[in-house]
């Protein structure tokens, strides 16, 4: 069963086209990849995806419901978690505080006005939950500036499960991170994953990890969908090849 | 709870305060209450607001007319000036907060001075330049020490309001919206919404603080929606240090010490303003509160210089 | 109603599009370009007005070369005050600009108070503009024919600076991308002090241009600045054709406004920002923002 679907995207920026009929199809409980070069299009279709563009022609549908062109945080609202490139959430805050006010936000209760954040238990006992799933419990009280990239990044995926989501959107979330540490993470995210019964869909350029993570891969080029398969077939499509060693990836 | 003995001190302030000296502490409450509502949105959405004057306004005119038209009593206008203010906010904030910071600041300035012009040119409604004058609030509520009392509890609502707001989820989302805008909106957060909600809080209480001024100087004139008293609650916020959370407050007060000083001896007040702007904007862009606290920072024991509140 | 009538309203719409055109043009450029919003534009635009009257004493025979000597002037003016004032705070928060931007609005405005009082100052109209011109039977001031004259050739010779030498290039460029422009090797401080000083230089010609036809008081800067930025949200930002297209619909809906109108006119310019808002807010010739990662 298809949790998320998107059927012939297209998008284009002041007449050049980005996406030209773009179709994906996540599998439940699957962990699916999306490749290609820079400016190949995943960033778009991933921002088209999580409500920060529209499409100009297409439709996506999240557990056979319609989400085309609904905005991020509605998307957000209905169990799929997106977490950017640049993980800085919520500087200002604590560790504890940033991952509870998420907890709060994809329930839509970040509305209430006068009573304060620390009553609300469930809230916080959900985002400690988080923390320790991403082995950040010992740092609740830190506030989030002071935390060097590889917590911030765990710190951003306890936000993203804060809302207890079927579906996990990641953008590039190896960016910045060393061979080691990318090793780490890789392990770290399926463990938790698995762990969770979460479906993942992220995209990045470091097909190596890619061929590690993935059950399913797809491979975009020049805003059209190159090839799509299990990480076997895709290491074998001539294609790909051809594409990742010309353009470098 | 430094809070709660700055307000103690206040209330056994009043009764040595001369007349003069009750008006000039009402109206640095006033001031306060009006500047905290700008730090409301710049403070804790990022939202820079040239346009506060307009709530400022609209909360005066709704008082004033209500009293002198309407024949109400004084106490009944005040909450609906809240409302008519925050009924302001609304449609202005819905037009204005869809955009950039940038545009959004010189939007919230451009619909101020258009009620400004509405006011000044409806002669008919609004008395135009001859404003509404002849506003004593009767009985008790005329006199000074009550009014000063009346002022300080509902300055004080005002602030123990803000204070709340800003340890609940709501103003932590607005401090996630500021943080990152994406990634709040991508945790579920409605932006405009929230964005707009402040807004409007903000545009009450400033309507609120205009109407108590209205009262407090017998009449309410066309400049209440100027564009130089939108000023007045950027400039006691930053005098005071947009930080700090009473900083908008200890601005007002020190504001309104300046100005009695130097309108008495030049009228070119505006000019000392700018260049105080400027001053602090340059070097001091902390504020008062800023340096204070940061100066008790590195006294770690003893004396702490000056009574600087929270 | 008779023709005539109609074509006198539509030229004084054009005519005061022209001076808008002016004094906007430059804070859509300062603000595309270097990310400024320049709060104090209408101050150097009421700024031009003044010294108009002030390097020509009144006199209307000094009136050619006055001007000239307001374009140079505003733009040694614009140079300096970017150099001292703007330049600190680029690296600060886009908050802290406006507050710079505007206490420097709140600094003119009182110098002018103080240098030329709070009157009005008022200039005459030069000789070659004395007689009337007649359209359709109806006699209008032949000024208003030197106004759109000169708001149309400002704006193609500034088409063309852009558009046609290397130094337009690179302001046009960093309307898009400021930090590739860096990375190339431009000397941006240097480009920056170029724009705001022709931005204020326009400014303050299209303050001085306006002088004969109407007075110059202090508070012209605040609502000089506010007709600016309507302009530029119509328009759409870093456009000079936004520029000249707001300015003629905003010249035109206020004329229309006072033939239809009058007690309302001035909310109409408000109503069509509001329009525009709401239906394409990055402006009519702008360009939608990408989304920012």
């Amino acid at each position: 069963m298809a949790l998320l679907e998107a059927k012939d995207i297209y998008r284009s920026f002041q007449g050049f086209l980005a996406l030209a009929g773009v179709s994906l199809s996540v599998a439940e409980g699957s962990f699916h990849a999306l490749v290609g070069p820079n400016g190949a299009g995943k960033t778009t279709l991933f921002n088209v995806i999580t409500g920060r563009l529209r499409p100009d022609r297409g439709r996506i549908t999240y557990e056979g419901r319609e989400i085309t062109g609904w905005p991020t945080f509605r998307i957000a609202r209905m169990g799929l978690a997106i977490s950017f490139q640049r993980a800085q959430p919520f500087l200002s805050m604590t560790v504890l505080e940033a991952v509870a006010v998420a907890r709060l936000g994809y329930q839509g209760r970040t509305f209430t006005l006068l009573r304060p954040l620390r009553d609300f238990k469930e809230a916080l006992a959900q985002a400690e939950e988080a923390l320790q799933k991403v082995g950040l419990e010992k740092q609740t009280s830190k506030r989030v500036s002071e935390l060097p990239l590889g917590d911030l990044k765990r710190l951003d995926v306890a936000i993203a499960l804060a809302g207890r989501p079927k579906l996990l959107l990641l953008d590039e979330p190896l960016a910045g991170l060393s061979r080691a540490e990318r090793r780490e993470m890789v392990a770290f995210i399926r463990e938790l994953l698995r762990k969770e019964g979460v479906t993942l869909l992220f995209t990045e350029h470091d097909t190596e990890a890619v061929l590690h993570l993935a059950d399913r891969i797809t491979v975009l080029h020049q805003g059209r969908v190159l090839a799509e398969g299990s990480p076997e077939e895709i290491r074998q499509n001539a294609e790909v090849r051809a594409a990742f060693l010309g353009g470098g990836a | 709870m430094r809070l709660l003995w700055f307000f103690i001190a206040l209330v056994v302030l009043g009764p040595w305060l001369s007349e003069y000296g009750l008006k000039l502490a009402s109206e640095a409450l006033i001031l306060g209450l009006y500047a905290m509502a700008f730090n409301l949105l710049f403070r804790q959405t990022g939202l820079l607001s040239f346009g506060q004057a307009a709530f400022f306004g609209l909360g005066a005119y709704t008082m004033a007319l209500l009293v002198a038209r309407g024949g109400w009593p004084f106490p009944a206008t005040l909450p609906l000036a809240f409302l008519v203010s925050a009924l302001g906010a609304l449609v202005i904030g819905f037009l204005s907060i869809r955009l950039s910071r940038i545009y959004f600041t010189m939007l919230t300035l451009a619909f101020a001075q258009l009620l400004y012009a509405v006011a000044h040119k409806w002669y008919a409604f609004t008395g135009g330049d001859n404003g509404i004058t002849d506003l004593r609030p009767p009985g008790i509520w005329g006199e000074s020490l009550f009014y000063y009392y009346a002022v300080l509890f509902l300055f004080a609502l005002g602030v123990f309001f803000l204070w709340a707001l800003e340890r609940s989820p709501f103003g932590y989302a607005l401090r996630a919206l500021r943080d990152n805008r994406a990634r709040a909106e991508a945790v579920g957060i409605n932006a405009f919404g929230h964005l707009l909600l402040a807004f409007v809080i903000s545009g009450a209480l400033s309507g609120l603080a205009g109407a108590l001024q209205g009262a407090l100087q017998r009449s309410v004139f066309p400049d209440y929606l100027f564009w130089t008293r939108s000023a007045e609650a950027i400039l006691a916020t930053i005098l005071g240090g947009s930080g700090v959370f009473l900083g908008p407050a200890i601005g007002a007060t020190v504001f309104l010490l300046l100005r009695v000083v130097v309108q008495a001896n030049t009228e070119y007040w505006p000019f000392f303003l700018g260049t105080l702007l400027l001053l602090m904007v340059l070097f001091f862009p902390k504020g008062l509160g800023g340096l204070a606290l940061e100066m008790a920072r590195k006294w770690p024991k003893g004396e702490r210089r000056g009574a600087s509140g929270s | 109603m008779d023709l005539g009538f109609y074509a006198l309203q539509l030229l004084t719409g054009l005519a005061y599009a022209s001076t808008l055109f002016l004094l906007s043009v430059g804070l859509s450029l300062i603000f595309g370009a270097m990310g400024i919003v320049n709060f104090a534009h209408g101050s150097f635009y009421m700024l031009g007005a003044y010294f108009l009257y002030a390097f020509t004493r009144g006199q209307a025979d000094g009136f050619w070369g006055g001007l000239l000597l307001v374009l140079a002037t505003g733009f040694v003016i614009g140079a300096f005050v970017e150099r001292i004032f703007i330049r600190r705070v680029y690296a600060r928060p886009e908050e802290y600009q406006i507050l710079l931007t505007y206490a420097l609005l709140l600094i003119i405005e009182d110098l002018v108070r103080f240098f030329f009082g709070t009157g009005y100052r008022a200039f005459p109209m030069p000789q070659a503009f004395a007689g009337p011109l007649f359209l359709f039977g109806t006699p209008f001031p032949s000024y208003y024919l030197f106004l759109i004259g000169l708001a149309a050739i400002s704006a193609l010779l500034l088409g063309l600076f852009l558009y046609r030498t290397r130094l337009g290039a690179w302001i046009r460029a960093a309307t898009q991308d400021r930090e590739m422009l860096e990375a190339l090797g431009v000397n941006v401080p240097l480009l920056y002090t170029v724009v705001f000083g022709m931005g204020i230089a326009l400014a303050a010609l299209g303050g001085a241009a306006l002088l004969p036809m109407q007075a110059a008081t202090p508070g012209m800067a605040v609502d000089a600045v506010i007709n600016a930025f309507i302009v530029v949200v119509i328009g759409g930002l870093a456009s000079v054709w936004g520029a000249l297209l707001g300015a003629v619909l905003i010249g035109l809906v206020q004329a229309l406004g006072v033939l239809f109108l009058p007690e309302w006119a001035m909310v109409f310019p408000f109503a069509l920002m509001a329009l525009v808002l709401l239906l394409r807010p990055w402006g009519l010739l702008g360009r939608p923002p990408a989304v920012r990662t």
